[in-house]
């Protein structure tokens, strides 16, 4: 069930119907209870056998976390975390790297490739992380989570199951001992952003993808300048599909009266590649500091090994993406410049950053990035390559969706370098009710008109 | 209660709502102002939904375009390539001819508007401009078939446009379907071309299709072929019945690339395109072997296909003469045919048949060869006014005194194909008889 798919827009208001008027808000239990079965339904909708995936996941790191709890003895607690990364760990690379890697293994050996008929269930990549991140805070000394109900919904709440933001265990289980709150302002506040979310999926992301989608079918049909400008364009594709997104889903998830945490702070404003990781995809980056790069020995041990952390953090951050060599190529090659970006800084203390100096940064760093999205977009190694070698072939083929793309481009530069989306938001929520009405009817109508036949979100597939 | 001490609660349990007992989920304020949204909402879908009523009641209507001081009748013929090939022996020429020999001293002057491949959502788009230019007083449309070829899976109505219409907003529905047509438009083909799959078009177009066929195996066996290569002489090995060789270089297309979707449905249309010429060859009992087996592989995995091998089954009992059976196949494929196509084809034909009449033109509906007029008839929804040109009982008629390949030029829909000089004068003896019929002779089936 897609949030831009009929289907959500049927289960959504009925969800939000029980959960906030047919069942009392003294009985808070009941509504968690309620929230959690329908997100399970929500999951279900993909494969009813997927429900079975979570619950497991569910089970697990719950019974791990107390159990971690109970037992003082360092052997049997590294060997409950044990437990948990296998059970997870084992969970993401069967579904999700077993194919690649059998693909890879009967290649290397000369045999004919085999078939691996496995179905990668969606949002396994999130709740596995998420499921882990609780368990290793436990071993690391935080307090496991008493109630099994609020557990379940931690992982499963659907809004942020599918495509994340990866919620922290410290975010989420506090909210969940007392029922939320409803005021006027935050129902308002809910509703912009789902509207704000649609209209960044719809109109932005799903016109230039249009056009993106149209090169990379064709690649070598096309010369250099459309090649170029499909690059630029995916740039900004793949931020509006992805922040759209989770604007969706923390909306959904304030209907409900709970936050999660923001994804998105302005990447492509981002000064150096470490900058970029502190304004993209959020709750991934710190992730994968916390957990990846942190047990990995992080920058305690020495510099070079503290290179060395950071490169292969990127590199399965990159894995994590997709089993693809794409992926891995992409993740390398965000390592290396954060390693250099590292040495360069480290050499080079903090002195004069003027505005200029800013500019130059982020125009180095934006492009930098763009180049990195071209690896992360490319199918394969051999697609990556003829993305390349099509740059020699100079000329320009115009295409309706080429003009839009063009057209598009500078404006959604322009929005981007603007005000924060909040802050447009909060200045949208305080307009008389009914003129809000009125501008959600005529976004509606526009988006029918101009938004092409919706396609997934990017990130579904991860 | 492990994690009951948060910091991010407080800001929120500071209201004085929730203190006071808690007892109402939601403050009184939220309704207000979340009722006040809906009917801001709402609101403006209705002043849009009442300002284009009022705007076309208020726009002239167009003046009636048939004329008939004059003593010329103007017939224009919509269609796709089965309407627009063959030049003058096409149906729409010999229509002419027809009409001023039989006409009863009326002048009828007959415009082929045929596009090959086009499709009814790109004819509605270009209708308004037909229209202006041929002044037409009567229409003949056969449309539809490439909108199954094509499987329209774009065209079809956006669910909410389908809500705006449940809920009678029907102008703004229209008016956000018509809007999206003209921005977007469904058939543009601006894309960049292969250059080896024009030059075989040109070749194939202008009838050397052997050379065709020659270039195009060349590029296939020369190192890394595109894979709009490949299905292109695919195509013209199956339009030329090589099916053999069309299934030996689809199967090692997919040897090499098992994701590529369109070239397994291709390759899954060899046995019908096989199992077609069975038919053509009256080779009746393996044709209901193949299509009998091909119903049941569609059934498990290719369900686009199913409504097709039915169809199949259906000519075959036909032309034993088992009508029984025929009907029954054909019911189990009308209660298949739930598709989006089939739901485009019916919105844009509708569509363009209102148009057509509003304007004072009568409208003939042509079905195709070997198909029941009563489908066209469902699908239309059978408004007063349509003449319907019924070609299934000729052609079964024809096929029993000549061969296929003396009505047809080829099997392009599967049940029927591009028609030869002698299909086409059928066609064009069914539309001439309708047209000239009494007015109170009904529909002319």
């Amino acid at each position: 069930m897609l949030f831009n798919s009929v289907e959500f827009l049927i289960f959504l208001p009925i969800t939000l119907a029980i959960y906030a008027v047919v069942i009392p808000a003294t009985y808070w239990r009941m509504r968690k209870l309620f929230l959690v079965l329908a997100s399970y339904y929500f999951y279900m909708s993909w494969n009813p056998l997927f429900g079975l995936l979570l619950a497991g996941s569910t089970l697990v790191d719950f019974s791990t976390g107390l159990a971690l709890e109970r037992t003082t003895h360092h052997g049997r607690r590294r060997a409950l975390l044990a437990l948990s990364l296998i059970f997870n760990l084992g969970l993401l690379g069967y579904f999700k790297y077993g194919a690649f890697v059998m693909d890879n293994l009967t290649t290397f050996l000369g045999r004919p490739p085999r078939a691996w008929d496995i179905v990668l269930p969606v949002a396994i990549s999130f709740y596995t992380f998420e499921s882990l991140s609780y368990t290793i805070n436990v071993y690391r000394g935080e307090r496991a989570a008493r109630s099994l109900l609020d557990f379940a919904l931690f992982l499963s709440f659907f809004p942020h199951l599918v495509a994340g933001p990866i919620v922290r265990p410290r975010a989420f289980l506090p909210q969940l001992p007392r029922p939320p709150v409803f005021v006027a302002s935050q129902f308002e506040r809910a509703l912009a952003r789902i509207a704000f979310g649609f209209c960044k999926k719809l109109l932005l992301a799903d016109l230039l993808g249009q056009y993106v989608d149209a090169v990379w079918k064709d690649l070598h049909l096309y010369p250099a300048l459309n090649v170029l400008l499909a690059f630029y364009a995916y740039a900004f594709q793949i931020y509006f599909d992805f922040s759209g997104y989770t604007d969706i889903a923390l909306g959904v998830a304030q209907l409900f009266g709970l936050e999660l945490p923001e994804n998105f702070a302005h990447p492509y404003l981002a000064r150096s590649p470490r900058e970029f990781w502190q304004r993209w995809h959020i709750s991934l980056s710190t992730w994968l500091r916390d957990y990846l790069y942190v047990s990995l020995g992080g920058n305690r041990i020495s510099p070079l090994r503290t290179q060395v952390n950071l490169l292969l953090t990127m590199v399965l951050g990159g894995l994590w993406h997709g089993a693809a060599w794409t992926f891995v190529l992409w993740g390398a090659y965000h390592g290396v410049w954060l390693v250099l970006h590292r040495q360069i800084a480290a050499e080079q203390p903090a002195a004069d950053r003027g505005r200029i100096g800013d500019g130059l940064r982020i125009a180095i760093t934006f492009h930098l990035v763009v180049l990195g999205w071209v690896f992360f977009r490319a199918g394969s190694v051999d697609e990556l390559l003829l993305a390349f070698s099509r740059l020699h072939v100079w000329g320009y083929h115009v295409t309706r969706a080429g003009s839009v793309a063009a057209i598009l481009l500078p404006l959604v530069a322009l929005l981007h370098g603007g005000p924060t989306a909040t802050a447009v938001r909060e200045r949208f929520i305080r307009l008389p009710a009914p003129l809000q009405g009125a501008a959600y009817a005529l976004a509606l109508v526009i988006g029918c008109i101009v938004a092409p036949t919706s396609e997934r979100f990017i990130y579904f597939q991860f | 209660m492990g994690w009951c001490n948060g910091v991010a609660r407080t800001a929120l349990m500071s209201t004085a709502e929730f203190d006071s007992g808690g007892e109402t989920p939601q403050p009184p304020k939220v309704w207000r102002r979340g009722v006040l949204i809906g009917l801001g909402f709402v609101a403006t879908l209705l002043a849009l939904e009442l300002g284009l009523r009022a705007a076309e009641a208020l726009r002239d209507r167009p003046a009636p375009v048939a004329d008939t001081s004059e003593n010329v009748v103007r017939v224009l013929c919509l269609g796709e390539s089965i309407t627009a090939f063959g030049g003058n022996q096409s149906y729409p020429s010999q229509l002419e001819g027809l009409l001023n020999r039989d006409g009863r001293g009326k002048r009828f002057t007959v415009v082929n508007g045929g596009v090959a491949g086009i499709t009814t959502e790109t004819m509605l788009q270009q209708l308004d401009e037909q229209l202006e230019r041929h002044r037409p007083q009567i229409v003949v449309t056969m449309l539809g078939v490439n909108d199954e070829a094509f499987g329209l899976g774009n065209a079809g109505r956006l669910p909410i446009q389908a809500a705006l219409h449940r809920a009678t907003l029907t102008h703004l529905a229209l008016a956000i379907q018509e809007s999206r047509l003209k921005l977007q438009g469904t058939a543009v083909d601006d894309a960049p071309h292969n250059p080896i799959v024009d030059r075989a078009w040109q070749l194939f177009g202008t009838g050397q299709a052997d050379e065709a066929l020659a270039e195009l195996r060349q590029a296939v066996a020369g190192p890394e072929p595109r894979a709009e290569v490949v299905q292109t002489l695919v195509s013209f090995l199956m339009v030329s019945s090589r099916l053999e060789e069309a299934k030996t270089v689809a199967g090692q297309w997919i040897a090499a690339h098992p994701n590529d979707t369109a070239m397994r449905e291709t390759l899954f249309r060899i046995p019908f395109r096989q199992a077609t010429l069975a038919i053509k060859d009256g080779r009746l009992d393996e044709a209901e072997r193949a299509f009998t087996e091909l119903e049941r592989a569609a059934a498990e995995t290719h369900p686009e296909f199913l409504v097709l091998a039915q169809g199949k089954l259906a000519s075959i009992a036909d032309i034993r003469g088992d009508h029984a059976a025929a009907a029954a196949y054909r019911a189990a494929a009308a209660s298949g045919r739930t598709g989006i196509a089939d739901e485009a084809t019916k919105q844009s034909y509708r569509r363009l048949v209102s148009i057509v009449q509003q304007r004072g033109i009568r409208v003939v509906a042509m079905q195709y060869p070997l198909r029941s007029v009563d489908t066209l008839r469902e699908l239309l929804g059978d408004p007063p006014g349509v003449t319907y040109v019924d070609n299934d009982a000729t052609f079964q008629t024809a096929l029993q005194i000549a061969p296929w390949e003396h009505w047809f030029n080829d099997t392009v829909a599967g049940d029927f194909g591009h028609t030869a000089r002698a299909g086409s004068r059928l066609l064009a003896e069914n539309v001439a008889r309708v047209i000239l019929a009494p007015p109170s002779a009904g529909n002319g089936t």
